[in-house]
């Protein structure tokens, strides 16, 4: 049985007694429409008259096309346009090159590559789209394509990082010059000179780790419809999580001023990361091209091959202690792997450095990170960006570090942390007291790092457990810990802008215009809470208008654990300032002065005469109806720009048993405790701890794009990737752990995210707990375990 | 000459308990192609389009099948339940009303999937045990819950509904 438990600090408990709203489990703001059929996904979008749009992929893994036929192909009767690369604008582009551009300007200059085209002249990776068609049914697309004759000049392809840094390996950008796109040194937490620091310490550690390739596999399949109208305004339908960065980089591709773009999005079938813009520019070139609404929708294997996977990270890390076990300095050397296109590689680095040199006091630290192409599928930040494998080394050095001075992991982590009971620097601290440009070596909200490790040991009977034996039989039984650190979105390296407008209408509900895309958070959840609690306005008030561009205020859209904090410090600015006009307006029609005035449960009350009361229904129709000559529609602007990151902090327990005859792991218990401030919605926050530890389940054990000899992807689909199914999911355990964050909105921080991160690092740390072998190759398989048992048994 | 005067062929079918007809390409369409595309009940996903993730599942006398995988022209006659189905005169069902209060629901692609299923379920067998719930619902595939919310979900309707029938 899995259970979910709440540990509140006494300040939760007080602070949380006075809430109406935030700290409740109501029902999600759009379950509704979701469980009766009616919410609209972007794959259910069904224009009039809309072609069909479909990709011609390249045979080969590496090849440029000499010359393209499509005469035949543009002739066939039902074909409306034919595109190749001679038909799209040769602008190089990064989509999160432009999100960079919108966050950290100098980030944007020195840590992106432009190297996408619309459609490009040579496949990068097998199966890549050289070619377009779109026709009026699917047959007819089908036909144009085998009418689409290409001669190939077929180039030899490098498939891994090794061999594609060697001297003449094959160039996967010839412009680049070099397939090493960028040596990434310029982390800014790095501190100190590590080499002289390890040559002080009284012992080090090393190990490595080769994370996986983990797709999204939202279950949503990807779809992109675009239509201009009469007067050329283009609408693109598309699961995105970002719409106005989506916006700005299709206005730029199609050559149209932004307002003239409007990007929607109202659901989505599941986001976990920034992978959906692939198709965009493929939907809009062929409507431009064939003067009609036209719709693409990959199929399961062509969105495996098509939509980014997470990044492939070779990692070494290497920590120096004092003979305490004191941490005095770290490196990590990351090789990324980022497939054929640089995308997001140095935005997922720095969060990666983030957590492994902020997690614990450490006064010096090195991280350098070397991208890399290779001839396979694209690479993105997907849930948990760098941090999930990233944690999983540094936990398991930090296991190698206690198993020196024998020492129990779990006080051996205490003892490093910047924040414990022995170094007594408790006390809060506000920002302008923490350095750093961001959110990791800033380390606010790290104060409950040693709590929230007690609290999990506690529950799950850590000191027992370690005291159980290790074999019986054919079975070892171990146990693993991972804490980690994660951001409450990117600020202050990346700024973190929202905006939004809230409307009281004459009925007295709430109409608020804020762009985002729905991908199952419950933001707008949240946010009502949120607002209702700020405003004194009931949660069934809150209506929103979220899912285009166009009506709403430029938003830098969600990642990165940004929501929750982000947007709902929006909606809390909102509801104040909504509050504030109200009890203005009222003033006149009450007789007394606004700030003696306040709002509980939709109705207005004087302070020093309770008797004294307006409802805001009546406050709203009046204002609007009865005040003819003066009508007022009561409405604000509110902003919110995130200068702060508080570290939303936890920690992953895990309690394996290994079948020595055939490496099978399973795992018995699985628990995880996290810090997330106050808890907005418990129940939305458990939800979300539980599905993203199930996707860091996958990752951990099974989850692998296996791609075959030439790079190309192997099936693609779910009975070839395998996703957690409800048999196959563990005991897993949740605590949410409350303390009021003093930055997040009613205390709140990072969430989304998170249950990923130390997911990985528990398990391995818990099958090295039961066999002493550390695996160096995520996923953890029972044939790659049971061989490096046999390995270290010979060796013995 | 257009496909359609082929081999287009009409089909009558009866979903959520009405009469439906629809114009088919010929007798290789898909359900889930003719309850998405010809009769715009969109409530039904398709995820993998091979039997993979149970998005598409409809019930089809009261039995669930895949729908991205079962012939329009094979369910002529018999009665079909999607998701569009389950609410009466705007009253949810009851397993609809516990996946709302239970959280199960986050993006919601897999809902109407999971919904169907745990009717089919709860009709067959009112007080399930966590594991037969979990094997009932194994084909079904969730990427946002990691399926805990869900199972509540299917404990809470039989609870709720047992107490009905009582
Ligand atoms: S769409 Fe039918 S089983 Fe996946
Ligand atoms: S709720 Fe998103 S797939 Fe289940």
């Amino acid at each position: 049985m899995s259970a979910t438990y709440s540990w509140k600090s006494e300040d939760a408990r007080k602070e949380e007694e006075a809430y109406r709203y935030v700290g409740k489990s109501v029902p999600y703001k759009d379950a509704r429409s979701k469980a009766t059929g009616a919410a609209k996904y972007s794959v259910d979008i069904q224009r009039p008259g809309a072609y069909l749009g479909k990709v011609l992929e390249c045979p080969h893994t590496h090849a440029r096309v000499r010359s393209i036929d499509v005469s035949e192909a543009r002739k066939l009767p039902g074909v409306a346009a034919v595109i190749t690369a001679d038909d799209v604008p040769d602008v190089k582009y990064n989509p999160a090159g432009l999100e960079y551009a919108a966050r950290n300007a100098k980030a944007a200059a020195e840590d992106s590559v432009n190297d996408m085209t619309a459609v490009p002249r040579k496949s990068h990776y097998k199966g890549e789209a050289v070619a377009l068609v779109a026709a009026r049914d699917e047959e007819t697309a089908l036909k144009a394509l085998e009418l689409i004759k290409v001669d190939y000049e077929v180039l030899p392809f490098t498939l891994d990082t090794a061999s594609a840094m060697r001297e003449g390996a094959p160039l996967v950008h010839e412009e680049a010059g070099s397939n090493l796109s960028m040596i990434f040194d310029s982390f800014p937490g790095n501190r100190g000179d590590a080499d002289a620091a390890f040559a002080q310490a009284d012992f080090t550690v090393e190990g490595d780790l080769l994370s996986s390739r983990q797709h999204t596999m939202a279950l949503e399949p990807l779809s992109c419809t675009a239509e201009f109208d009469s007067e050329g305004n283009l609408t693109v339908w598309v699961a995105h999580q970002r719409p106005f960065i989506l916006r700005r980089m299709v206005a730029g591709l199609a050559g149209l001023p932004e307002a003239k773009v409007n990007v929607v999005c109202e659901h989505a079938g599941g986001f976990f990361g920034e992978a959906n813009y692939v198709i965009v520019p493929f939907a809009v070139f062929l409507a431009k091209e064939a003067n009609k609404p036209v719709r693409i929708e990959f199929s399961r294997e062509e969105l495996t091959r098509h939509v980014p996977c997470r990044e492939i990270y070779q990692m070494h890390g290497k920590l120096g202690f004092t003979a305490e076990g004191r941490l005095i300095a770290a490196t990590e050397d990351m090789v990324v792997d980022s497939g054929a296109y640089f995308n997001r590689s140095c935005n997922t680095l720095t969060p990666a450095m983030g957590s492994f040199s902020g997690q614990y006091a450490l006064p010096v630290f090195r991280g350098v990170g070397k991208i890399v192409y290779t001839n396979t599928p694209g690479t993105s930040g997907i849930r948990g960006y760098g941090p999930p494998a990233g944690m999983a080394l540094l936990s398991h050095l930090m296991d190698l570090g206690a198993e020196k001075l024998g020492m129990d992991r779990v006080e051996f982590r205490i003892q490093n942390y910047r924040f414990n009971s022995a170094n007594a620097s408790l006390e809060k601290k506000g920002p302008d007291e923490h350095e750093g440009s961001t959110p990791a070596t800033m380390g606010l909200g790290l104060e409950t790092q040693e709590s929230v490790m007690r609290v999990a040991a506690k529950q799950f009977g850590w000191a027992e457990k370690s005291r159980r034996p290790r074999a019986d039989g054919k079975w070892r039984y171990g146990i693993g810990v991972c804490d980690y650190t994660d951001v409450s979105g990117p600020q202050p390296h990346e700024m973190n802008d929202r905006q939004c407008v809230m409307t009281l209408e004459e009925d007295g509900s709430v109409t608020v215009s804020v762009n985002y895309a729905d991908g199952g958070q419950n933001l707008l959840g949240a946010g009502a809470q949120i607002a209702a609690e700020a405003s004194g306005l009931h949660y069934e008030d809150f209506r929103f208008l979220h899912a285009q561009t166009t009506g709403t205020l430029y938003d830098i859209g969600l990642g990165g654990n940004s929501g929750n904090f982000g947007m709902g410090n929006l909606l809390a600015v909102a509801g104040k300032m909504l509050k504030e006009e109200i009890l203005k307006k009222a003033a006149s029609f009450m007789d007394a002065e606004s700030d003696g005035l306040d709002i509980k449960d939709g109705v207005i009350f004087s302070k020093a005469d309770p008797q004294n009361t307006m409802p805001v229904k009546k406050l709203a129709y009046d204002s609007i109806v009865v005040q003819q000559g003066a009508s007022e529609h009561i409405s604000v602007t509110a902003r919110y720009s995130a200068f702060y990151s508080p570290m939303a902090v936890g920690v992953v327990m895990a309690d394996v048993r290994i079948d020595t005859e055939t490496g099978d792991i399973f795992v018995d218990k699985l628990q995880i405790c996290h810090d997330c401030g106050i808890a907005i919605n418990p129940m939305g926050v458990a939800g979300q701890l539980q599905g993203g530890g199930v996707m860091g389940y996958g990752y951990a054990l099974f989850e692998d794009l296996s791609l075959g000899e030439d790079g190309s992807v192997r099936g693609g689909n779910y009975n070839t990737y395998k996703l957690a199914s409800a048999l196959d999911i563990p005991d897993f355990d949740v605590i949410v752990y409350e303390n009021p964050c003093p930055y997040g909105p009613y205390g709140a921080k990072g969430v989304g995210q998170s249950g990923t991160v130390g997911i990985s690092g528990a398990i391995a740390g818990a099958i090295y707990d039961a066999t002493g072998v550390w695996m160096e190759t995520m996923p953890f398989t029972p044939e790659k375990l049971l061989a490096a048992m046999r390995t270290r048994t010979m060796k013995e | 000459m257009t496909k359609f005067e082929k081999s287009s062929l009409l089909l009558m079918l009866k979903v959520n308990g009405e009469e439906m007809q629809a114009l088919l390409e010929g007798p290789h369409v898909t359900l889930a192609d003719v309850l998405r595309n010809k009769l715009g009940l969109t409530g039904t996903k398709e995820a993998c389009r091979c039997g993979e993730c149970g998005s598409c599942t409809v019930l089809v006398d009261g039995t669930p099948m895949l729908s991205c995988s079962v012939l329009a022209v094979a369910v002529r006659g018999k009665e079909i339940t999607t998701i569009e189905g389950l609410a009466k005169g705007g009253e949810l069902h009851p397993i609809q009303q516990a996946f709302i209060d239970s959280g199960a629901i986050q993006c919601g692609f897999c809902s109407p999937g999971m919904i169907l299923m745990a009717k089919a379920l709860l009709e067959e067998n009112p007080d399930p045990t966590e594991l037969e719930i979990k094997e009932h619902i194994g084909g079904n595939l969730c990427r946002c819950t990691g399926y805990i919310k869900i199972i509540e979900a299917i404990q809470l309707a039989a609870k709720r509904m047992g107490k009905g029938a009582a």
